[in-house]
């Protein structure tokens, strides 16, 4: 996937997200990717499926795979989906998956516009081996199709409202999910249906340089904007510019202008490359992920002292004890004084003899060995060092700051007591808040079935309605007699109940 | 019955609760707790009364605790029910707003009342429903757990009592100077334009002068002749004798090819007694299951439906213990 260059504020973020035939999952709709996503239902409806997909698009971008996604990885991954064939919903209508997204782009262009942009990526298979085989996009008014072959070439590429036939020739590049035409000749093609276009309303000596100049004034924006671009023109081009300014910006012909602006920008013939962007978009989305899976590795006495550096908590809290000790001791003071702030003990990583210990103290005298501690305390830390991770507004490790984060917890509440539990609905709350304050793209997604920790987000939301947009609740259902789940969207009102929630869920 | 709290019922200052505020809070509580009926209120209410010990009591705010996690359901129960309480400060004029059409989910009567209403102990027993006699309010309380089935967590706590007759109206007058009162009488008409018999006119009369007199006391008439015409025609044949009442079946079968469309029929005329007997000994040994199955099939009637939700309305509260 593209390396992610440019600042965060300028940076395309993954608005939402939309499994089809994923798992048990028909079609999640549109789930937004609020601060808060809790993950709500019945045992196997599907809430883990969703879940994953997070863990499995950091495996596939970590892995630097041109597969789709990478149903399994190796040494290091974090999930396991097997292959596409065990990933396809049975009984799907059309043997494919669909991974689509909204985001919000900026267009680079001169007036600093930003776009609405969606897509639409339908996976299939062919003799064990996963590839796009029909790709979607829109952005604005514009709306492209491409069709692909298991080996990648283009089959076909439809540009709705363009009647002119784009030659296909030659393979396109996938960065996982999303095709880059940028080695194909689309930008060339486009550029000479634009010369094409332009002469037609040119004065008929006017020159080949002189259209091509215009040409290559015109950038991709809203129709105003890409009108104005037109005229951005100096000197012999009278009647061109006469003939521009009579038009109205919803003038077809502006449009078809427009069209195939996007299309030389499809190939990489603008400043702007609207893949590059959604590629940007779900890369720094894949490597913002940290994912604490359901099962957490009981602590340990002692931990092997290695002299590396571990960057972050892995899925099982194994290398806890590693990632505490690891950190400079500037961070390990401000790691115990947050954790302590939120959940009234602090924990420290010590070094006895060649080993690492996990040394617990609950506000008395005397500290504890975490072996010793009740088995709640040992479950909750790997949960602690993620969420303190995005908490930090500056860089800690290897880790941007400034980057989006996507925390997918299965399960944070086990072993825990319902008050462990209403301080961690606070924690997260708190990330939340700080997260919107300073802009930063955050995410909690956390599957649970804790029935305090929902009701304190709705306590909270009480507490301060503007809160309600930072949360939604997704509740999975499995439909009646099927192997599908159906996926809910459930708001907190104002006042922090929960809209059309399933009467009696938690009494059975 | 869903009582919802509003947030007056605790002053700014809660050392500014009266004892009658703080004795209703604590009933209140304690019903919702102990499966009389279900109290629920804003989640902002709920947590200033669960932290609200040094007035309260440690028990009472455990139970506020308690139900403070079951607003979420209530939530979604007020837009189910025909007939809610909403509690506002100590001395609020009590008034009661009809809504009759139930056209819409939320559409619902509503007793509005004062705090001090709770204050008595006696007022925060489960509601009483008063049938004409002992059989059919043991019914009305049966056919409302029925229907509270279909909601997890949910019950119907009403307790049957036998009106009488034509007396009905005098035992109606004299549980709703007391607690919360759920009265069903049959019209005895012989058509729909005829005019309802004493019975039901007799409780009509009491009701409305009830509820001028604050009190939270309700009279529902049945919209069809009496409760036998609620029965759904399956129900009935189940219950005749396997074998060897042909005559009898037939004469039910004849008399309405749906009992549950026979509003003004009289049953006893066009069946034989025997048959309301081999009835209320089947009702007898139905399970709740059955009686669902019976009386809630898909095309249920819209007359046993509007029955069944305003008695669960009356005597909806938690499962005792469900949290």
């Amino acid at each position: 996937m593209l390396a992610p260059t440019r600042a965060w504020y300028e940076r395309p973020v993954l608005r939402s997200l939309r499994l089809q035939n994923f798992r048990s999952l028909r079609d999640t709709g549109d789930v937004e990717l609020r601060p808060i996503i809790l993950l709500v239902g019945a045992n196997s409806s599907g809430k883990s499926s969703f879940l994953r997909f997070f863990p499995l698009l950091k495996q596939t971008a970590e892995a630097n795979s041109r597969s789709p996604l990478l149903w399994f990885g190796e040494e290091r991954g974090l999930v396991d989906f097997q292959d596409f064939e065990n990933t396809l919903s049975r009984g799907a209508t059309v043997p494919e998956i669909i991974v689509s997204g909204r985001l919000k782009i900026p267009l680079i262009n001169g007036a600093s516009e930003s776009a609405e942009c969606q897509f639409h990526s339908h996976i299939t298979a062919e003799e064990g081996r996963s590839f796009v085989r029909r790709f979607q996009y829109e952005c604005m008014d514009e709306e492209f199709v491409a069709c692909f072959a298991s080996n990648r070439s283009l089959t076909s590429l439809a540009l709705t409202g363009l009647e002119a036939v784009i030659d296909l020739d030659g393979q396109v590049i996938f960065d996982n999910l999303v095709p880059d035409f940028t080695i194909t000749d689309i930008n060339l093609q486009a550029d000479e249906l634009l010369h094409d276009r332009i002469s037609q309303h040119t004065h008929r000596a006017t020159g080949m340089d002189k259209i091509e100049d215009i040409a290559e004034s015109i950038r991709y924006g809203s129709a105003g904007y890409v009108q104005q671009t037109m005229l951005e023109v100096y000197g012999g081009a009278k009647k061109w510019i006469e003939n521009v300014q009579a038009l109205d910006p919803s003038d077809p012909y502006i449009q078809e202008i427009k069209r195939l602006a996007f299309l030389r920008a499809l190939g990489g013939g603008e400043r702007w490359d609207p893949m590059a962007q959604l590629s940007s978009a779900l890369s720094d989305l894949a490597h913002g992920v940290r994912y604490i899976g359901p099962f957490r590795r009981a602590p340990a006495r002692f931990y092997r002292q290695q002299e590396v550096s571990v960057d972050e908590i892995d899925a099982t809290g194994s290398n806890l004890a590693m990632f505490l000790y690891s950190l400079e001791e500037r961070d390990r003071s401000a790691f115990s004084s947050w954790v302590y702030e939120h959940f009234g003990f602090n924990v420290r990583a010590e070094r006895r003899d060649a080993q690492v210990v996990l040394r617990v103290n609950t506000g008395t005298k005397s500290n504890f060995d975490l072996t010793d501690m009740g088995f709640g305390i040992s479950q909750l830390l790997p949960v602690a060092p993620q969420c303190w991770l995005s908490s930090q507004r500056r860089s800690i490790r290897h880790r941007n700051s400034s980057a989006p984060s996507l925390l997918a917890i299965e399960q944070p509440e086990l072993h825990l007591h319902p008050h462990h539990q209403f301080q961690l609905a606070d924690m997260f709350m708190g990330l939340a808040n700080a997260a919107r304050d300073t802009q930063q793209p955050l995410t909690l997604c956390i599957e649970t079935h804790s029935e305090a920790m929902i009701h304190r987000f709705g306590e909270l939301v009480a507490e301060d309605p503007r809160r309600r947009e930072d949360i939604t609740v997704l509740f999975f259902e499995k439909a009646p007699d099927s192997d599908t789940s159906t996926v809910r969207q459930i708001q907190f009102d104002a006042e922090g109940v929960l809209q059309n929630w399933p009467i009696g869920f938690f009494r059975g | 019955m869903l009582i919802i709290l509003d947030d007056a019922v605790l002053p700014a200052d809660p050392a500014a609760l009266s004892t009658a505020g703080r004795d209703a809070l604590e009933n209140l509580a304690k019903a919702a707790y102990e499966g009389n009926h279900m109290v629920t209120g804003s989640r902002i209410l709920l947590v200033r009364l669960k932290r609200l010990q040094a007035v309260l009591g440690a028990p009472t705010c455990d139970r506020f605790t308690y139900l403070s996690f079951q607003v979420d359901d209530a939530a979604r129960l007020r837009l189910e029910v025909r007939s809610y309480v909403r509690v506002h400060e100590v001395g609020h004029t009590m008034r009661i707003e009809e809504s009759p059409a139930h056209a819409r989910p939320g559409d619902a009567a509503v007793f509005h009342v004062g705090l001090e209403y709770f204050a008595r102990t006696v007022r925060i027993q489960p509601t009483q429903v008063i049938g004409e006699d002992q059989r059919d309010a043991n019914f009305y309380m049966r056919l409302s757990r029925a229907f509270s089935s279909r909601y997890a967590g949910v019950t119907s706590a009403l307790v049957p009592t036998a009106g009488g007759g034509v007396n009905t109206h005098r035992v109606l007058r004299a549980q709703a100077a007391l607690q919360i009162v759920l009265c069903v009488v049959d019209t005895d008409q012989d058509g729909p334009d005829a005019p309802p018999k004493d019975t039901a006119k007799f409780a009509i009369a009491a009701g409305d002068e009830l509820r001028q007199q604050s009190h939270l006391a309700e009279v529902y008439v049945l919209p069809c002749r009496e409760l036998e015409n609620l029965l759904p025609k399956a129900l009935v044949l189940a219950a005749l004798p396997a074998t060897g009442e042909d005559q009898e079946r037939a004469k039910v079968e004849r008399a309405a090819a749906s009992l549950g469309r026979m509003d003004f029929t009289d049953l006893k005329a066009v069946a034989s007694r025997q048959v309301l007997r081999w009835v209320d000994a089947h009702l007898d040994g139905l399970s709740d299951e059955a009686l669902v199955a019976y009386c809630f099939p898909p095309d249920v009637h819209p007359a046993m439906n509007a029955l069944a939700t305003t008695l669960w309305s009356f005597g909806l509260a938690y499962v005792r213990g469900s949290t």
